[in-house]
């Protein structure tokens, strides 16, 4: 029968809605799930939310059972014609208060959220984050609490990982090299454009240690797939450590070693567009990268402490195995510290992907640093290009890599 | 059988076949354009037999009746000035060629026009044998192209005309002879109001001489030059580029004074009682010292809020180019906002390439002539 | 064939018009085209009907284009790092499908049924400038051939339907699909733009006599908001696309941030074209299922004034919340709240519609035919569509849903479960009245019920992949984000992507009920009146004849038809059927109007439409086909303005009561 078919799909509508909900909240540790909450802001935004998912489903539950009913009542069942009613008032103005009440309700909360999560007097630290295609660079500039509370007594450069300590009111100052990108770590807060030539402010705040996963999500080119990142929340202990490490003098590596040589490949090869601090070149003077002479955006990520981030190329791939990954992504809230500030080791390190990197990158990642399409752009790269290494250099590389903690 | 025009065909046949064999000839049996030169032939012989089939179209050549009816035979055309005219163009073209582009292109435009022209007339004369009702036919079918391009042309003389005067003449003489050509038009027009019933030739004259006076004149300043002055900032790029110094330079006339309000600026620096400091969103309170990311372009906004003009200007790094024979220039790298007045805001992109501790001598915002107010710049 | 036709040449020497020329050969310098039965008269036709079956099958014809690009993305999505598709072919796939979709399907299929119907529901002729209709048509089917043509010429644009800048730029995207994209959608915005003031004129100008604004059918209401909505975004559009071409073709740096400039600018352009562009493609679909509503249920429009009046309403407040697409983008908490609050506050004039619709079925005597159950299906799918749009009006809630797939569930149920499903609709609705039969019932429900189960399987569980933090826009995505358990994102994607296929099949089915429909022998030419109906257009033959209405009706009521067919006892509101429509249409036409004069044919508007790819492959490719283009159009205008204003072959006569009549002149072959 027509009739019970027409009233199933309106069952059947108003029941996978709600299965849909329900469902939504089985999907495990989905890393970039906006429903689970990892710190004070993205808490804000969830305890706004959740009310708001909830009355759209009832409403939406009243509507297919109100149109199911309808369907089975006034069926054609021999009927005469009815009465032709041109409308009542008092029901449409009913039906419109109804809701107008409801967005009112909704409203205000709405217009409160939006300002608690624009506030930006409350600060504690500041971190000025920059976008390019495709991979998200980090200062820590050397000014105002950044040095007089953490220890920041010199700017320090990293990619992919940011860190912050927990509990703490950090402030990104969200921009870009190139195009439009967009910061999200969904777990602590909503996202926010980086854009050219702009400066957006985005608060971030972790209330437990732990590695919060995020992407790029603004469509950026090629490679906007591949433009990830992650929120790292150290205790404040651990990311005192954190600081520390990162503001060490740059030790070279032992003569004759695997990591001496590579170091000398890094200065021919790689220094042309990446930065390692304190890096000297052979006749004694740092050596300072020039990516603006080579890249499209004129920035590649600083190499300096590789080894303390366990991600790499726009946090698309591991540094880490499978296992060791897991031990530092999955421990625990009192573990997950010391874990990650171990660092990559050797026997962790993921030879697989990062080989697969430094033999080919546009193979791996698409990037346009195809050389036959370097007219566009005069001659710079968009992206790291294949350098041709051998496999040899590539060990050398590694191994020079390797001591980048 | 053999009418006029297959006889143009077939005599531009005969000779593209004698063409083709003396390219046999003179290129070795080299086949191609000896090939191109028989299909040609053989279309034009084509055409040259149509031709005569139809009878060169005339239809009624065989109807001698129509010979003196026919509206074709009704009135020749008469004098004509179009043979002059697409001759002068042709030998417009022809001089351009062999002096400047500009000139070969009016005389293609010029002969397009002619030709144009030519043929219209040519359709209209034969459209009908009434002349009033193929001058008004004609005129429905090209008015609407040709008054809006003579308009245009009309204009381009008068706009063209009238700037090469002014960009000639001097800075003071200008302004006297806008004021006396203007008084004249106000002079004139004033008289041809009061006097609606002047007759349209003393109209006409007066608009004529007062055109052709104004184009003479125009193309003899025109071949003249422009005022020195002008010249002068032309080739030395006096516009394009901004001198950071203390003084006005030509960048700084007529520059913007107040820039539309940038949001989300980088940072923003003001000038207050002698002093600079920056104000950047995410920080609280003024700042004496800014971090910028390398390679981004950054804006800065400057607001000055002091007395007299000044201009900020951002100094990061510099550049070494050695001359030869041991001598080396060092330039700065700045970049700077054009002076400002008090209570006005000017931005500036700016886009450091290399971080702050590769100079010894480190980056930092400055005003020019303010000694001690600075801001320091920190790229990592 | 003379194009042009002079005077004969037997004329009087002295002055004035020569005798024995006849005005409109004096006036005019080129002939009108005559009229065939052939596949020219199509090429050259004004008539407001055939124009919307051109619209009709050119605008399904992309929807199968864009479909077919959305299943390749769906088959690249099913897995993680799939490799159906690499990177630059993804990036174009969903660039292209998005366009194809907005500009290429929806929007000219509305405009089909507009062309086709909304004369007939006025009960006028023809619309107001029936050549600027044809040149639009044209302009459409050239700017979508041209847009799509880009497939093979290096391929297609690339930088997505919202195509932010700066990445729109050539340093960013260096091959020609972006020029193709803006060049292409300018040529259709002509078109768009010269209909909505076409139908504009036509509506308010050229109603029956009676038929006040208040009695007119609500499909018209709704498709006249539309046009108000065209009229005032596509120059907002222009401008953001002129910009955009002179940044890429002439080293302009309208977009460019080392010269100063804010790449914002960008989206505010677009945006403002944009919210609207979606009121654009809801609201006639909305017209149709208030047509349908109430036919099926035997029962009026519930609330018609309301109705109209909130489809206004949208229509304007619809321009005050365009930056409800940018919370994220770095506006300040103040103009966020003030577009979040709008976006709130949009939803009411819909939720009215929703609730009069209702209300409409309450009531009534419900049939479920294939248009209804399109119609309620619209409902259904459009409440849900409409509440998750509610939840990303509040502006925090935003900042986590925006660029996820959560958004493409948003707008995949408002756009197909409503605009798409409401042409559908349509279709089933008023295919009889334009092509003489019933799509068959039986394969018709098969349609609906595997597109609703199709749409539901592929959008719904976009919901949770978006909620999960499946970002939009990206060619793959990874086992790492994916989540743990069962119900991670590869087990929503592949729902989705299963979904895809059987919406796919769904379509196909609509495809093989039409050839079905028109090739069996079985199927019987449809009653005048085959679902007994409210409205005038229904008041005429099946299709109705190039001039439409032997005689004008006049209008005393809204639902004018249903008043004529049936009668309402004032005390007892029974209602009765006094007349069948064929006895309603007999008296109708018992007295035709004589000398009908009805607009004639014309080459121009088809030669004008082809000048304009002409200029925009010369920006492209080579500057001087640019000027031969535009000498194209400007001869072309030139010939449009010369030609007579009216052959005096293409007037109607009707036939005398016992007589055949017809055309003043028989059909001949051209010349």
């Amino acid at each position: 029968m027509k009739t019970a078919r027409r009233w199933r799909n309106a069952s059947k509508a108003a029941i996978a809605v709600s299965a849909l909900s329900f469902l939504a909240s089985c999907a495990k540790d989905a890393p970039q799930d906006t429903w689970q909450p990892a710190g004070p802001n993205a808490e804000r935004i969830d305890n706004l939310q959740r009310p708001v998912f909830y009355v759209a489903g009832v409403v939406g539950v009243i509507v297919f059972v109100a149109v199911a009913w309808v369907l089975y009542r006034y069926r054609d069942r021999g009927q005469a014609i009815p009465e032709q009613t041109h409308g009542k008032p008092v029901v449409e103005i009913v039906l419109t208060v109804i809701p107008v009440l409801i967005l009112l309700g909704v409203a205000v909360p709405t217009a409160s959220t939006i300002f608690k999560l624009a506030k930006t007097s409350d600060t504690e630290m500041t971190i000025n984050v920059t976008g390019q295609q495709w991979w998200w660079e980090y200062d820590y500039p050397a000014s105002g609490s950044n040095i007089e509370q953490y220890g920041i007594t010199a700017p320090i450069v990293t990619s992919g990982q940011l860190v912050i300590p927990e509990n703490t009111k950090v402030l990104l100052r969200v921009t870009s090299r190139d195009v439009i990108h967009s910061y999200w770590i969904p777990k602590l807060n909503g996202k926010k454009d980086s854009v050219p030539g702009r400066v957006h402010l985005l608060r971030m705040e972790g209330s437990k240690p732990g590695i919060y996963a995020g992407q790029c999500t603004e469509f950026c080119g090629l490679s906007h797939a591949y433009m990830r990142m992650e929120a790292v929340v150290l205790s404040r202990a651990d990311y005192d450590k954190w600081v520390a490490n990162q503001l060490e003098e740059y030790t070279a590596p032992e003569a004759g070693t695997d990591a001496a040589a590579g170091e000398a490949l890094f200065i021919q090869q790689c220094s042309r567009c990446h930065q390692v601090n304190g890096l000297k070149n052979s006749d004694g003077s740092l050596n300072i990268a020039a990516p603006e002479q080579n890249l499209v955006s004129g920035a590649a990520p600083n190499l300096t402490n590789l080894m303390t981030r366990n991600t790499f190329a726009g946090a698309s791939w591991d540094l880490l195995t499978p296992e060791c990954r897991d031990n530092v992504w999955n421990a625990s809230s009192a573990d997950f510290g010391e874990r990650y500030l171990a660092g990559v080791s050797t026997e962790c390190l993921n030879q697989k992907d990062l080989r697969e990197w430094l033999r080919n990158s546009p193979a791996k990642k698409p990037m346009y640093a195809d050389p036959t399409k370097l007219a566009s752009t005069g001659g710079l790269y968009r992206g790291m290009p294949a350098l041709g290494l051998t496999e040899d250099q590539i060990n050398i590389i590694i191994a020079y890599l390797l001591e980048r903690k | 059988m053999i009418t006029t025009s297959s006889k143009l065909f077939y005599g531009l046949g005969a000779v593209s076949i004698a063409g083709s064999i003396v390219w046999m000839i003179a290129h070795d049996g080299g086949a191609l354009g000896a090939v191109a030169l028989v299909f040609i032939a053989t279309a034009l012989i084509f055409l040259g037999a149509i031709a005569s089939y139809v009878r060169d179209g005339h239809v009624l050549s065989t109807d001698t009746e129509q010979h003196d009816s026919a509206p074709a035979a009704q009135r020749g055309p008469g004098r004509s000035w179009f043979p002059l005219g697409v001759a002068l163009s042709l030998g417009t073209l022809v001089v351009g060629l062999v002096t400047s582009p500009g000139i070969f292109k009016v005389g293609v435009a010029l002969l397009i026009a002619m030709l144009g022209e030519w043929l219209i007339q040519n359709w209209s004369d034969r459209a009908s044998s009434d002349p009033s009702y193929n001058e008004r036919v004609r005129g429905r079918v090209v008015h609407p192209l040709e008054i809006p391009i003579a308009g245009a042309l009309l204009l381009a003389v008068i706009v063209l005309s009238f700037s090469r005067i002014f960009l000639s003449l001097s800075v003071n003489a200008g302004p006297i002879v806008f004021a006396i050509v203007g008084a004249l038009v106000l002079f004139f027009g004033s008289m041809l109001s009061i006097r609606p019933g002047t007759s349209r030739r003393v109209v006409g004259t007066i608009c004529g001489v007062a055109l052709v006076g104004l184009s003479v004149v125009g193309v003899v300043l025109a071949l003249d030059g422009e005022r020195e002055q002008l010249t002068e900032a032309a080739e030395e790029d006096h516009f394009a580029h901004r001198a950071c110094g203390e003084e006005a330079d030509y960048s700084d006339e007529d520059a913007v004074r107040a820039v539309s309000a940038k949001s989300s600026v980088a940072a923003t620096v003001t000038l207050k009682n002698g002093v600079l400091y920056a104000e950047m969103d995410g920080y609280s309170g003024p700042l004496t010292s800014i971090t910028l990311q390398r390679s981004l372009n950054s804006n800065i906004l400057f607001q000055n809020e002091d007395e007299g003009e000044h201009r900020m200007v951002v100094t990061y790094g510099k550049v070494v180019e050695s001359l030869g024979g041991g001598v080396e220039r060092e330039t700065l790298l700045q970049a700077c906002t054009s002076l400002v007045a008090k209570g006005g805001q000017q931005g500036v992109v700016v886009n450091v390439p290399k971080p702050s501790f590769s100079s010894t001598e480190g980056f930092s915002i400055t005003v020019p002539g303010l000694e001690g107010a600075s801001v320091e710049v920190l790229v990592p | 064939m003379t194009i042009i036709d002079r005077p004969s040449t037997d004329v009087a020497i002295a002055g004035g018009a020569p005798a024995g020329v006849k005005p409109s050969e004096a006036l005019g310098v080129f002939k009108r085209p005559a009229a065939s039965t052939s596949w020219r008269d199509w090429v050259v036709t004004v008539d407001h009907k055939k124009l919307g079956i051109m619209y009709g099958v050119t605008a399904f014809f992309f929807f199968i284009v864009g479909g077919v690009e959305a299943l390749l993305i769906r088959l690249q999505l099913i897995a993680p790092d799939g490799k159906v598709l690499n990177a630059d072919q993804y990036n174009q796939m969903f660039t292209m499908h998005a366009t194809t979709m907005v500009f290429l399907f929806v929007m000219p299929m509305a405009a089909a049924f507009a062309n086709y119907f909304v004369p007939l529901q006025i009960g006028a002729r023809d619309v107001a400038f029936p050549r600027l209709n044809a040149f639009g048509f044209w302009c459409f089917l050239f700017g979508g051939l041209f847009l799509n043509s880009s497939w093979f010429l290096g391929g297609g644009a690339d930088g997505g339907w919202f195509m932010y800048a700066p990445n729109s730029s050539t340093l960013f995207s260096p091959s020609l699909g972006i020029d193709f994209w803006t060049l292409g959608l300018q040529i259709t915005g002509i078109a768009s733009l010269t209909g909505a003031i076409n139908l504009i004129v036509t509506v308010l100008n050229m109603r029956a006599p009676g038929m006040k604004m208040m009695r007119m059918p609500i499909f018209t209401w709704m498709v006249l908001v539309t046009q108000f909505l065209l009229l005032f975004a596509i120059p907002v559009i222009t401008v953001a696309l002129f910009l955009l071409t002179f940044q890429r073709s002439f080293d302009a740096t309208f977009f460019d941030v080392a010269s100063g400039a804010d790449p914002l600018l960008w989206q505010h352009l677009f945006w403002i074209f944009g919210h609207p562009e979606v009121y654009i493609m809801i609201l006639p679909s909305f017209g149709i299922i208030s047509e349908v509503l109430p036919v099926f249920s035997k029962k009026p429009l519930f609330g018609y004034p309301i109705v109209a009046m909130s489809g206004a309403a949208i229509g304007f407040v619809g321009w005050g919340v365009w930056a409800h697409h940018m919370f994220a983008s770095g506006l300040g908490p103040v103009s966020v709240t003030v577009f979040s609050m709008a976006t709130m506050a949009i939803a009411v004039p819909t939720g009215v519609k929703i609730v009069n619709w209702v209300m409409t079925m309450w009531g009534g005597k419900l049939s479920f035919t294939v248009p209804m159950l399109f119609a309620i299906a619209l409902v259904v799918q459009f409440t849900i569509g409409g509440l998750s749009g509610v939840t990303h009006a509040v502006a925090p809630s935003d900042t986590q849903q925006t660029d996820t797939y959560y958004i493409v569930a948003h707008f995949h149920y408002v756009l197909f479960g409503g605009a798409v499903f409401g042409l559908f609709s349509g279709f089933y609705y008023w295919w009889p009245k334009m092509f003489r039969r019933q799509l068959n019932e039986g394969l018709g429900k098969w349609n609906f019920w595997l597109m609703v189960i199709g749409m539901n399987l592929t959008f719904g569980p976009m919901h949770i992949l978006g909620l999960q933090g499946q970002p939009r826009r990206m060619g793959v995505w990874t086992e790492a984000r994916a989540g743990e358990g069962f119900f991670n994102f590869g087990f929503w994607n592949q729902i989705a992507s299963i979904g895809s296929f059987i919406l796919g099949f769904g379509v196909l089915l609509f495809l093989v009920n039409v050839i079905y429909t028109h090739k069996s022998k079985k199927v019987a030419i449809s009653p005048l009146d085959p679902w007994d109906a409210r409205t005038l257009e229904w008041m005429t033959h099946n299709p109705p004849q190039e001039h439409n209405f032997d005689t004008i009706p006049t209008v005393g009521h809204l639902d004018e038809f249903f008043h004529r067919k049936y009668e309402t006892d004032a005390s007892t509101h029974a209602v009765k059927q006094v007349h069948s429509a064929e006895e309603v249409m007999a008296e109708l036409n018992a007295h035709p109007d004589e000398h009908i004069h009805m607009p004639s044919r014309s080459y121009w508007p088809i030669l004008l439409a082809l000048s304009l790819p002409v200029i925009a492959y010369g920006l492209i490719y080579n500057r001087m086909l640019m000027a031969v283009g535009a000498a194209m159009t400007l001869l072309t205008m030139f010939g449009w303005s010369m030609e007579p204003s009216t052959s005096p072959d293409d007037d109607f006569d009707p036939p005398a009561p016992g007589e055949g009549g017809g055309h003043t002149k028989e059909l001949s072959p051209l010349g």
